[in-house]
């Protein structure tokens, strides 16, 4: 990133990320999300390699305070996607117990 | 009572009427000479064509024993017939898929039948493996949720640090 222009989309596409990123856990595309952070891990540490210039140092906080703000919500709803999943494999662990159990009686 | 003599002492034809017997029985020559309603030249034609009628009838003018006496053929001739159609389409479409000819009164079912017992352990063995097939998928996804959550906090940690500690 030579020009301010560079920093500047650069950081306008880290911030679009976390928006998308947002935008698909509540969709459920997950998959997708995990494929949206590894772009943005990539992104972060490019941004963060080198000091940004003096002009874009309160987009790049914006951005990243806004990302904080938008992962919270994104770990909220995987916590709780999992929390499903954990249910759905508790039913399915009684389920081949009562299976197993009138197998064998 | 000739037939002349019906139309001259019995004018009411109600009264003659009722004296048919079985219409099934009569010939339509007999009724007409007991009824007298019709004329002399229609019956004389009849009257000579009673007796052939019975075997081989005049177009047009059959009797009603003849025609009962061909009924009576022809309703065994299609019952032979049905039934002949019935079993050479039985054996016809009887295509070992086909059960559509098969017919099975209740209690009378072969010893050769599939165990209730065994396709009820073939279900349960679906069953399981169909359980065996979603746990693996929600395993899948959880560990998948658990690694991005894991991603989403080294992030979190990764940009709470540089907002506090700015390069430069």
């Amino acid at each position: 990133m030579n020009s301010l222009t560079d920093w500047e989309t650069q950081i306008k596409r880290f911030q679009l990320l976390s928006t998308e990123m947002l935008d698909l856990a509540h969709a459920g595309e997950w998959a997708a999300v995990a494929e949206w952070e590894e772009k943005r891990r990539v992104l972060l540490d490019d941004l963060y390699k080198t000091s940004p210039p003096a002009e874009v140092g309160p987009l790049l906080k914006d951005a990243a305070q806004f990302t904080l703000v938008s992962d919270a919500r994104v770990q909220e709803l995987a916590h709780a996607e999992m929390d499903k999943l954990s249910d759905r494999l508790r039913t399915i662990r009684q389920g081949r117990r009562a299976l197993n159990a009138y197998q064998s009686s | 009572m000739n037939v002349s003599d019906s139309i001259f002492f019995s004018p009411d034809f109600r009264k003659i009427e009722s004296r048919r017997v079985s219409p099934q029985t009569e010939s339509s020559a007999q009724r007409t000479q007991q009824t007298g309603l019709q004329t002399r030249s229609l019956l004389l034609i009849h009257v000579g064509e009673v007796s052939a009628s019975r075997t081989a009838p005049a177009a047009g003018f059959k009797s009603d024993v003849a025609h009962d006496l061909e009924t009576d053929k022809s309703d065994e001739a299609d019952k032979t017939n049905a039934e002949e159609t019935v079993d050479s389409a039985s054996e016809r479409f009887d295509e070992p898929d086909d059960l559509s000819n098969d017919y099975e009164p209740i209690g009378e079912r072969s010893d050769n039948d599939d165990d209730p017992e065994e396709e009820t352990d073939a279900r349960r063995q679906r069953k399981g493996i169909h359980l065996n097939v979603l746990e693996a998928r929600y395993r899948s996804h959880f560990a998948m949720l658990d690694h991005l959550v894991g991603q989403l906090a080294a992030t979190h940690d990764f940009l709470t640090q540089r907002i506090q500690d700015p390069p430069g």
